[in-house]
Parts: structure tokens; sequence; C-alpha cells
């Protein structure tokens, strides 16, 4: 009941044209000489929808939103986030940017040395230098209710388990209110349950703070579940782009090899 | 909250008592080398600094009272400035000299400041000292040098004589080493001895009133024979004594003895002779046995002979001990000082 | 290139405070008592082989001044360069290294915190400034441990073996061996912090990289040492 819900505003949503937020143009990366990694990739990211980006290890996914914080250098191309560029701005509102752009990554990157409060208040501390005590005690908690761990709080990260993880990942994301989440395989490394429930939190947390997410995964259940449109890379291009259902029915074979 | 207020606790102690500790020593090390005391100069200049660096200590009657501040350069001298405890200002008076010497063998130099007298006013920051010039090692050194070649020249010479006289050249080892000479020498003692025997025979019957000697005494003509005959021998013992006296003296023949070998074989001679002469004047004793006053000269005469030999092994003996004396101090001398420069440098 | 972004950081406004003082008691505080104790043992023993060498010269007296001075001058520093390079440079290469493996780092700046102001200047400015304190720990206990040693067999008492100590040195004694000092913690800070940071991707890498923080800054404390021995001894 819940979830066809979620799918239908899902699809009000992409059915209005919003402004782009990312804009990806002719983007090159390469390891070394011989290992070139992106070929030219093309993207744009519109307010309010979720791209999934599909492809196999090493297609360059994961490079690609690296890319657009500046992670990764890119050799060619343009990065526009909220029609900035970023290779152009210097390094103080390049953070200004990043601030906006929230990154969960792989294995959620909590910081092992802090409780998950400090790792919640680390940068909002940073970023919001007069926020007083309560302020910053309410956001921390607030982020944490969101993701459904209030009772975490001062646990150490290496005492949680590799959902509960993610969840606070996503948590610390969250409390610098991003406009745009991008997801580094959320779902990796998780059993299908728990994967379903991250999902499921990606889908609520989008609802709650209004945000754009570009999701990288190769966990169709995942894309499915969340992705409005989905972009397939192979060896550093862009193949394919449209809804699921449009591309499960795709002629070629090997992007139907996806959805098996 | 609470276990971060611990450890900036425990931070603040380490960093401030090792700032303490470090601050501390700085401190008295400072404090030694007169930085945090009141001090004042005094210069002094030396032809040659032999040796003293920045930062060695000054002492007065064996005290340390400052460093040397500064050595400076100059064309023809070497200007040390001190830095002194102010203290010990008073003590040092205007005349009072400074000079370097070294602290131990294998010490820093030290600058040294002998006191001046009592009198006299006391030093102002910044005066002058008079300077003693230090004792330098080279000097020492060619003291020493000069010490070494004579006792090298000493010892030559010694073997040369000890050689010579071990190979019965020069007189000294003839007298030390001639059989013959020392039998001729032995016989005229026994004669000596004989001859005295027959004149203590002699005095006894002298003394009694039997026999030639009474009759002496009661016969007139007889008396004036004996008077005559006394005075005759009263002029040869004269010239006897002159010639004792000529012998015992320096010019003599017997001190020729030692330098001579010529003397030496004359004097071997003679001996021989004056063993013949001995022989007749025993039986001239024997004749003249009514004359007492040979006795003493003939005690004289062998009292000589036995002096003439030990006089001579006397002079040897300490000729070889003083010379082996004197080695040995030298030798003695510098050996110390050798085994102090091999370890200073 | 590391280094020259350092200073530049450096002197970079916002300083993270709070982060530097954390650093410095763990690199500090926390690296006391393995330092005290080999400070001490250092002393002891060094006291106990001088004496038979200076008691053939007759210069036992001399024991306190030796044992000290060697202590300041170099084994002290060293030791305690060493000790820290194996403890700290390890322990940041290790932490740097999982953190860069983990994506904790770039979860930093990806945030829009400078994770090298925040990881890598406070930990060396922490190196820079504890190793010395912790090497003037080491001179302290050191001395102490002579102090001991020269009490095994003869008897001094503490006044007299401080005085004696104390009148054995002199600033040329101290200062240079401090501030060689102060490059040794520079560079076991520099040495773990660069190996960390620049650590690949990968589980195994973090090992390697504590691994050759050790190693580097054991050798680069030996080139410090020898080049601070060179200088000393130009001006001197």
């Amino acid at each position: 009941m819940k979830q066809e819900q979620l799918i239908e505003t899902r699809s009000r949503q992409t059915a209005v044209i919003s402004p782009p937020v990312i804009k990806v143009k002719g983007l090159f990366k390469s390891f070394g000489a011989k290992n070139p990694v992106l070929k030219g990739v093309d993207l744009t990211v519109r307010k309010g929808e979720n791209l999934v980006v599909l492809g196999k290890s090493g297609s360059g996914k994961s490079v690609t939103i690296k890319c657009m914080v500046g992670l990764v250098e890119a050799d060619k191309g343009e990065i526009r986030l909220f029609d900035q560029d970023i290779a152009t701005v210097n390094t103080k509102e390049l953070n200004q940017l990043r601030m906006r752009v929230g990154f969960l990554f792989q294995n959620a990157a909590l910081y092992d040395s802090m409780t998950v409060r400090e790792n919640l208040e680390f940068p909002l501390r940073r970023h919001f230098k007069k926020l007083t005590e309560k302020e910053v005690e309410l956001a921390v908690t607030g982020a944490l209710e969101s993701v459904g761990l209030a009772q975490a709080i001062d646990k150490m990260p290496s005492e949680l388990s590799g959902g509960m993880r993610k969840r606070i990942g996503l948590a610390r994301t969250l409390i610098l209110k991003p406009e745009i989440i991008l997801y580094d395989e959320p779902t990796t490394g998780l059993d299908t349950i728990t994967s379903r429930e991250i999902s499921e939190l990606m889908l609520k947390v989008q609802q709650q703070y209004k945000t754009t997410a570009v999701i990288i995964t190769h966990d169709m259940a995942c894309a499915k579940l969340t992705g409005h449109r989905l972009v397939i890379l192979k060896e550093g291009v862009m193949v394919a782009e449209g809804t699921y259902d449009e591309l499960e029915k795709s002629g070629d074979a090997w992007i139907r090899s996806f959805f098996i | 909250m609470r276990k971060e207020k611990g450890s900036n606790w425990k931070l603040g102690m380490f960093v401030m008592i090792g700032l303490v500790l470090f601050a501390g020593t700085i401190y008295f090390v400072g404090k030694q080398k007169n930085l945090f005391g009141s001090t004042f100069f005094l210069t002094a200049h030396f032809k040659s600094a032999g040796g003293l660096k920045e930062g060695n200590n000054v002492r007065f009657s064996g005290i340390n009272i400052g460093s040397v501040n500064t050595i400076t350069l100059t064309d023809t001298l070497v200007i040390v400035e001190m830095l002194i405890r102010k203290e010990v200002q008073e003590f040092i008076k205007t005349d009072a000299t400074a000079t370097i010497g070294s602290d131990g063998l294998m010490g820093d130099k030290v600058l040294t400041i002998n006191p001046g007298s009592t009198d006299t006013a006391f030093v102002k920051d910044g005066d002058i000292i008079s300077t003693r010039k230090p004792i330098d090692m080279d000097d020492i050194m060619a003291s020493l040098k000069t010490n070494v070649d004579n006792a090298a020249i000493i010892s030559t010479e010694l073997a040369k004589f000890t050689y010579n006289m071990n190979n019965n050249e020069g007189l000294l080892s003839k007298v030390m080493g001639d059989e013959a000479f020392a039998k001729s020498l032995e016989t005229t003692l026994t004669n000596l001895q004989s001859s005295s025997e027959q004149f203590a025979k002699f005095a006894v019957m002298m003394n009694s009133d039997k026999g030639a000697m009474s009759a002496l005494m009661t016969d007139e003509v007889m008396a004036n024979n004996i008077r005559q005959t006394v005075a005759n021998l009263q002029n040869s013992s004269d010239e006897f004594k002159v010639f004792s006296g000529k012998m015992n003296s320096d010019k003599g023949a017997l001190s020729r003895l030692v330098t001579d070998e010529k003397v030496g074989n004359t004097l071997d001679k003679t001996l021989i002779n004056l063993e013949g002469a001995t022989r007749k004047l025993d039986e001239n004793m024997e004749a003249l046995q009514s004359n007492f006053l040979l006795r003493g000269f003939f005690k004289k005469k062998e009292k000589a002979a036995a002096k003439v030999k030990a006089d001579e092994k006397k002079a040897t003996d300490a000729k070889i001990k003083a010379e082996k004396k004197l080695l040995e101090e030298g030798t003695q001398g510098f050996k110390p000082l050798l085994v102090k420069d091999t370890t200073r440098f | 290139m590391f280094i020259g972004r350092f200073f530049k950081e450096l002197f970079s406004f916002p300083f993270e405070g709070s982060e530097f003082v954390r650093q410095c008691f763990a690199i500090g505080y926390k690296s006391l008592p393995l330092v005290g104790i080999t400070g001490f043992i250092m002393g002891l023993v060094l006291t106990i082989q001088s004496r038979p060498t200076l008691a053939e010269f007759g210069a036992e007296s001399w024991l306190p001044g030796m044992v000290a001075l060697s202590l300041i001058r170099e084994i002290a520093p060293v030791i305690t360069g060493l000790i820290c390079a194996g403890k700290i440079a390890s322990g940041i290469g290790a932490e740097l290294g999982s953190m860069k493996v983990t994506e904790q780092i770039d979860a930093m700046e990806v945030s829009g915190i400078n994770p090298f102001k925040y990881l890598v200047v406070t930990r060396i400015l922490a190196t820079t400034l504890m190793v010395p304190i912790l090497v003037v720990f080491a001179d302290g206990v050191g001395i102490l441990g002579g102090f001991v040693g020269i009490n095994i067999h003869g008897d001094v008492n503490m006044v007299r073996y401080s005085s004696q100590v104390l009148e054995s040195l002199d600033f040329i004694d101290i200062v240079p061996a401090t501030i060689k000092t102060f490059f040794f913690g520079f560079f076991i800070g520099m040495i773990g912090c660069f190996k960390g940071y620049t650590a690949a991707s990968g589980t195994e890498s973090v090992g390697k990289a504590a691994n050759a923080a050790v190693v580097v800054a054991s050798l680069s404390i030996f080139i410090i040492d020898m080049l601070a021995v060179q200088i000393t001894d130009l001006f001197y």
C-alpha cells in the first residue's frame, strides 16, 4: 500500500520537466595511459528525479559520480553542478557546492575513531560554527530518526552492522540538508531484506528532504524500486537510457541481460 | 566530554612538566655560564691564545669565576674578553695577571687570573689586565729535546770510558788489572811490615838498661858520636818529609799517576826500585837499630801507599755512580712527560 | 609537494584546535610510558657499560657527565625518535591508510571538510611539538637511570650527581640536540601522514603504509641525525 503510493508520486514527479541540477558533458578519465575508464560520458540529472546508473564492475560508474563532486579530477569534459563548472571554481566555492551534495559511500565511510554522534556532528560543527549545543543535538537526533536509528547515537561504528552503517552514513549526509544525494552502491554487501529496507529508506528520504538522487548500483531490485530513470554505462560510455520498463524491453540482448 | 577534559588536563601536565624540565636545565646551565647573574667584563691581551676557546672557564685562585666571552684576533695580539661574576670583582686587583693553562691532562684550556697585591685597587668593568706568556707545549718539547741530546752525549762518553777501562788501555785499568804491579805493591807492604817489626824490637832493646843503649847513656865519647849521627838522621828525615809532602800534593808524581801513562810506567819502575830500596833500608834498619825516629816515617809510607789505591778506587766509583745517576735522572725526568704527551695527542 | 601543502594549509585560517589537542594527547602523553621506560633503561645501561672503561682511566668521576652528555646529545633524541617512528609513524600510517582505503578521507572531502588540514596538519604539528617534549622526558628519566646505575656500585647523592650533570652540560650540547628533535618529530609525522594519506586502495595497502612509514621514518631519523651532527660540527 505504502509502496504503491511512493511509486505513484515518483511517476508524477517525472512527468514534470524540471531544470537540470547536474550536467555532465563529454567526460574523459583514464588512470594511466593505457587504462581509460571514462570515454565521453554525457549525463543530465534533473531536479527531483532519481537517476540510476547501471553497469558492470569497471564500467566507470563510481568514477563518474566521484568526478561530480571533484574527488576525481576529470581529464576532459565539463561537469556543472547547479550550473557551476566545478573545474573552474575555487576550493571555497567547491566546498560550498559540496555541501549541497550528499555522498553515501559504498561502505558508509564512517569515521572509525568517533561515535555515531560525533560522526554526525563532525560536518555540522565545521560548517555551521555558530550553532548552539541544542541545535546540534536537535539536528543529530532528527537525522538519526529519519533513518530510524536514534538508539545508536552513542555507539562506535565498529559496533554497527552493515545495514546500520549505511543508514548512519545516510544520516550523516542528510544532516547538512543536501539537495542532491549521490549513492555509491547503497545495497552492496547487504542481504536482500536489508537491501530492500535501504532502498525504501532512500525513497522516504527523497520524499522528506526533497532531494535529487544519483544511484549507482548493479542491484536490479534497488534500481526498480528507486529509479525514475535508468542509464547504462558500458566501458566508459553511456549505451542506454530510459525507464526501467523501457530498458527491460530493449531490443539489445546485452542490455536485456541486466534484467534477468 | 568529561573524558576529554581529563585528557586535556593530563596533556597540560605533560607539556608543562616537559617545558619546566627543559627550562630548568637551560637555566642551570646558563647560570653556570653566568648568563643570568650580574657580571662584568675584563680584557687581556695575549700573544697566543694557546688553544683557548670561547666559553672556557676563567679561574681565580683556583675557583671558576666566569667564562671567556670573545676572542678577537688583531694584527699582533689576541684579545680575550672575559665575563666574570660581579661578586669577585673586589678580589681582582689592577695588578692581577692572566695566564692560559690547562685544566687537567685532557681537559679544556682555562684562563687563570693570578691575584695581585692586596693593597692595590680592584679592577673596573672593561679593564685590561696584564698577561703572562702561557706555558706552551712547544717550549716544553724544545727544552726536553736539549735534555735528551745532553743525555745522549753523556751516555756515549760513558760507554767509551767503560770500554777503555775494560780493555786494558790507560793507567786506571793497569792500576786495577795488572797483576805484577799488585804483587810488587804487596811485597813492598810485606817488607814495610817486617821493618816495622824490627824497629819494635829495637825500641824494646833501647828501653832496657842492658846493651848498647845503656852504654850510650854513660859513655861520653860515644855520646858525642851518636849526637852527630842523630843530627845526620834528622837531616835525612827532613828530606823525607819534603818528599812525602810532594807526594801528597796535587803537583806530585802520585797525582800524575791518574792521568799519565808515562808516569805510570815510571811509577812501576819506581816501585820496583822502592822495593829494592826498602830491602836495603831493611838491612840498614837492622844495622841502625839505635834510631827510633824512623818508625814514624815507615808508618807514614805504608799509609800513603794504601791511600793511593783506595783513593783511585773511590774516585772511579764515585764517577761511575754520578754518571749513572745523571743518566737515570735524565730518563726519569722525561719519561712521564713522554707518557703525558702520547695521551694528550 | 606534500610538505609544501602542509605549510600552505598550516597557515590558512581555520585551525583544527581540538583535533590538534586530541592528537597531542594521543601522540605525546600516550607515548610517555614507553619513552620513559626506554630512557630509564638507556641511562642505566649506559652508566653500567661505561663504568669499566672510565675506571680503567681512573675517571669514574666523569661518569655522570659522560652519561648526561651522551644521553642529551645523542642517545635520548635518537632512541626516542626511533620509538616514535615505530609507535607514532606506524600508527598514523595505519590510521590514515585505513581511512583512505575505507573512503573516510573522501567522505570528509565531499562533506566540504579539508581532510588534509584536519588529519595531516594536526598530526604533523602534534608530532613536531610532542617529540621534543618526549625527548626532554627521556633525557630526564635517562639521567635518573644513570643515577641509579651509579649507585649500584658507588654512592653518589642526588644533589652531587645532578650538579655534576649540570656542570658537564653546555648550550652546545642542549641546543642542537633540541633543534634536531623538532625535525625528528616533523619527519615522523610527515612520513606517517604521507604514507597513510597516499595509500592505495585495498586493505593490503594499509599494512604496507604502516610498514613503509616505520621504515622510512626510522631511516630519516638517522639521516637527520647525521646532518645535524655535521651542521653542529660546522658551527663549533
